[in-house]
């Protein structure tokens, strides 16, 4: 029945406690038995654990007895809260009809809760603001209920206090889930149309999907079909999710839940994918399916070669589960055979290594990541690079070109000045700005794609205390005067380090990556000289000076045995490093690469 | 044998002043030697400890008794025993050559009485000559003086008149050790502390420096990282058969054994020592068995702290231990002779490095 049906997604700003709020809707449902809980539930990667950040959406279905005595079936939708994440975001949103949005009573309303907000609002749907952490000292709840009312332009009469973490308010959460969110408007005798949010792998039983049925009906046995893809598949078993897969003879229109149906691979299932029976299909797909296009690019090597195979595997089940990753074969004369990958941003790249390393046990080399860049060369050809191993002979480059975008960047207005000066900073042009809200500022910009996707989010946030959001799209190439860097490590090219760059940037780069390369890279027997270079000519040196000493003054038969497990575990260590002629470069110096864009 | 009059400020053995335990310790020994594995004819007998000088003449015979009654030694075995400055009496040597003893190494450590008290030691530089002359005196014609160097209060110019007022006296083999602060010792906790100031590298480095430079000059063997003699003929048998990776077999409390695949290991604390051996006929509390690449790892790493070094074909082949090799020879720190890597007196100053950088 539609109307005991509730969807919604909780948004928040970091740390706001969203984590402890599902936790407590989880635990006051009973569904968990208390023994078997522990905190951040929906959490279920040790990554978002650590980082205390979501970065998959979770869903679970609570079966909750409201006071009017009816048992109602909640599908909580939970989202990632990170721009390199948006699109998880907005298909969550999409297989919603409301969300809780939870303001943290001591810090207030914050930027990154009003982007999610105006996604959400986007989508036509119900916001209920929660006010959490009502319990402690410095919570000024007056002040957060101003802030909703003339930031948010919602009413704050309506907000709910709670507390997650002293279990405070979450009954009146969800009693407003079930009396305000409407319930869903579908149709379960129309044509089948099931949005795709959400596929993990399960090594037993191929993909598991996780879809809203909006229209219809879909039950095992069913021949659908993936309108995006094509593809053809017979359904094995539908069920909805309470942290585990609960069977069920079928999900009906409204509600939310996975199916089986013998797929595979990735390539079959995309998230934002809508799913129809091939004999009666549905006229059109739901809106808002988009082919995610990759824009930040770097290459993943294993850290001993003959772990390529081993990196494939783990590449193809993990793509399962992260369909905006893409990678293709890729091979550097110092690092072997890996993969190009192509990500949504470095925090996107930061993740996929991490459980790369973590879920699939591999040990990655991560080349400097880059955007992609477009060179009419002589005789009129057009090379389009990703990958600065790929770049021309500078002989044959008439001109080059760079994606550029165009960014909204919205704060407080006394950031401006801030805002500004970052995007300056970061070659931006075009400026205008307008107040959308009173006492907000929307800042309209033009800049190289290059330059944002490093860690212009990270910088934004750090200008503006927090408050700052962004949003952007592609506005097409612009003419830029590129250069390729090169690193040299004693005089040898170490190609995985090379980057294309505007010529603007390749002194300051190389002079930052060579000190980030010093201080990553351990001394050795001898001086290490480490160099950029552009086109030949060294712009930048760093030197690390040799060791001095290194030996214990004893080594005698009682002292061997130590003496060998110091040397054993040395040895694992080698094991994550890279020999350069006779130097060896651990694994981290090529992530310090990624921190050389950092001010 | 664990042993000593007192605990210096800088040693981590597991050695005890607690001497009402010697009769015990001999029991125990007595017993650990008839339970021990053979290991054929010995070349060398070493008596390290603690201070074996200090057991009367009367244990010493039972315990020489005892080895000589279950094992097999060859006839011009290296037989050494450890002693400190204050019990080599011309009457203990005599009694000791008696025995078979034809080599003391004498724990040294300074010529100079700051330094001595700052070691927390209990001899005096001009006693610590004097032994060196009654040992000559009573016959030894192989004595070996230990030396400790590089540590806050000394300098480069005392410790190289430590060093050239030794060489001139009748002593054929020298150990100089860099001092080595260890946890849990008492100067591990000044350290802790604060209290203990420690030499930089480049500082522990010029030392070393000093050191080799003083040898050459004086016309001695550098053999080991911290062993010098004045002739090859002096060389330490005992400790060259440790760095050739050769077998031996370790008695009484934290002695280490090794039968060419095995190693094992004794009980540190002497009274639990004693007990383990009661109970079981053997004091060890652990043993490993190592692969053939555990092995050939040490083989390598003990043979380039050596100035034997290692044989060419030992280490690995590929393109980076090639590379690695070219760059260690151009940078001096090692030499190829005869087919055979080996260290410099740069290379013997980073000579924990070298063996992963051959290795692949």
């Amino acid at each position: 029945m539609n109307t005991l049906i509730r969807n919604f997604s909780i948004i928040a700003h970091v740390d706001h406690g969203k984590s402890t709020l599902a936790d407590r809707l989880i635990q006051c449902t009973g569904i968990i038995p208390q023994r078997d809980f522990r905190e951040q539930m929906l959490d279920t990667m040790d990554i978002e654990r650590e980082r205390g950040i979501t970065i998959k959406s979770q869903t679970i279905n609570l079966p909750y007895v409201a006071h009017d005595g009816k048992t109602y079936s909640l599908n909580l939708i939970d989202t990632p809260g990170h721009v390199d994440f948006s699109y998880e975001v907005s298909r969550a949103l999409a297989a919603c009809e409301g969300v809780l949005l939870l303001v943290d009573a001591s810090q207030g309303v914050e930027a990154q809760t009003v982007a999610t907000l105006f996604a959400a609002l986007e989508h036509n749907l119900t916001v209920i603001p929660v006010i959490n952490k009502i319990d402690l000292s410095n919570a000024d709840i007056d002040r957060v209920r101003e802030q909703i009312e003339k930031e948010l332009g919602l009413d704050a009469s309506q907000a709910i206090l709670c507390s997650g973490k002293e279990g405070i308010g979450i009954t009146e959460v969800l009693e407003a889930v079930v009396r305000r969110i409407p319930p869903p408007s579908g149709d379960a005798r129309a044509a089948l149309r099931a949005l795709v949010f959400d596929a993990r792998y399960d090594p037993f039983r191929g993909t598991m999907v996780l879809c809203r049925v909006v229209d219809g009906t879909l039950a095992p046995g069913d021949t659908i079909v993936l309108m995006a893809t094509g593809r053809v598949c017979t359904v094995e078993e539908v069920g909805v999710l309470r942290m585990e897969c609960k069977k069920r003879p079928c999900l009906s229109a409204g509600e939310v839940g996975y199916f089986f149906a013998g797929l595979k691979g990735v390539a079959d299932v995309r998230v934002g994918d809508t799913v129809t029976h091939q004999c009666l299909p549905a006229s059109c797909p739901l809106p808002g399916f988009k082919e995610m296009k990759p824009v930040v690019f770097s290459s993943l090597y294993p850290v001993n070669p003959a772990d390529y195979d081993s990196l494939a595997d783990a590449l193809a089940k993990y793509i399962l589960n992260d369909a905006a990753l893409t990678y293709q074969k890729d091979s550097s004369a110092a690092l072997g055979h890996g993969f190009r990958c192509g990500f949504h941003g470095l925090l996107h790249m930061e993740v996929v290594v991490e459980r790369l390393e973590r879920e699939f046990g591999q040990s990655l080399i991560v080349t400097a990541p880059s955007v992609r860049y477009r060179f009419l060369l002589a005789h009129g050809e057009i090379a389009e690079i990703d990958n600065p191993q790929h770049y021309p002979d500078p002989a044959l480059i008439e001109a080059a070109e760079e994606p550029f975008i165009r960014a909204r960047v919205r704060a407080p207005q006394r950031y401006l000045g801030s805002i500004l000066h970052l995007c300056r900073d970061r070659r931006g042009e075009g400026f205008s700005h307008q107040y959308p809200v009173h006492g907000h500022v929307e800042v309209t910009v033009e800049m190289p794609l290059a330059e944002v996707v490093f860690d212009f989010y990270d910088r934004l946030k750090s200008v503006t205390q927090g408050y700052g959001s962004f949003d952007y799209e592609l506005a097409g190439w612009r003419e830029s005067d590129l250069v390729k860097l090169d690193i040299l490590v004693n005089g040898e090219r170490v190609d995985a380090l090379s980057s294309v760059v505007h010529r603007q940037r390749a002194y300051q780069r190389a002079s930052r990556l060579c000190e980030q390369l010093k201080a990553a890279i351990p001394r050795h027997q001898f001086e290490i000289a480490i160099q950029g270079a552009v086109g030949g000519k060294v712009i930048s040196r760093a030197t690390i000076p040799p060791m001095r000493k290194d030996v214990l003054a004893k080594c005698y038969g009682g002292d061997v045995t130590r003496k060998r497990k110091l040397l054993e575990k040395q040895k694992e260590g080698k094991k994550k490093m890279k020999a350069f002629g006779a130097v060896m470069i651990p694994q981290e110096a090529f992530l310090a690469v990624l921190k050389a864009h950092e001010e | 044998m664990p042993f000593c009059a007192g605990r210096c400020p800088y040693c981590d053995f597991a050695s005890t002043t607690d001497l009402s335990l010697i009769p015990a310790y001999l029991e125990a020994v007595k017993r650990e030697v008839e339970t021990s594995p053979d290991f054929g004819v010995f070349d060398t007998l070493y008596f390290g400890g603690g201070t074996p000088g200090i057991l009367p003449e009367q244990e010493m015979e039972t315990l020489f008794g005892v080895l000589r009654s279950r094992f097999c030694f060859s006839r011009d075995a290296e037989v050494t025993v450890e002693m400190n400055p204050e019990c080599v009496t011309k009457r203990r040597v005599v009694f000791l050559r008696s025995l078979g003893v034809n080599r003391l190494s004498i724990g040294i450590q300074s010529l100079n009485d700051d330094e001595l008290r700052f070691l927390g030691r209990r001899h005096t530089a001009r006693q610590a000559l004097e032994a060196v002359f009654r040992a000559h005196d009573a016959g030894c014609a192989n004595i070996s003086a230990d030396l400790i160097c590089g540590f806050d209060g000394q300098t480069i110019l005392s410790w190289t008149d430590t060093l050239s007022r030794l060489v001139g006296e009748p002593v054929s083999h020298l150990s100089a050790y860099q001092l080595t602060v260890k946890e849990g010792t008492p100067f591990g906790n000044m350290r802790d502390k604060g209290q203990l100031c420690l030499l930089s590298e480049d500082e522990e480095a010029a030392f070393f420096e000093a050191t080799c430079g003083f040898f050459r000059q004086a016309g001695w063997t550098h053999y080991e990282v911290s062993n010098y003699c004045r002739g090859p003929q002096y060389a330490c048998r005992h400790n060259i058969l440790y760095w050739r990776h050769q077998p031996y077999l370790g008695i009484g409390p934290s002695a280490a054994s090794f039968d060419g695949r095995r190693r094992w290991r004794n009980a540190e604390d002497v009274s639990d020592y004693c007990r383990l051996v009661e109970e079981k006929g053997s004091g060890r509390i652990s043993e490993e068995c190592l692969t053939d690449e555990q092995l050939h790892l040490e083989k390598v790493a003990l043979a380039l702290r050596t100035a034997e070094g290692v044989a060419e074909e030992s280490v690995s082949d590929t393109a980076r231990t090639r590379r690695a090799l070219e760059h260690l020879e151009k940078e001096g720190i090692v030499s190829r002779r005869a087919g055979r890597i080996v260290p410099t007196e740069k290379g013997f100053l980073l000579a924990d490095g070298l063996p992963l950088l051959l290795l692949d």
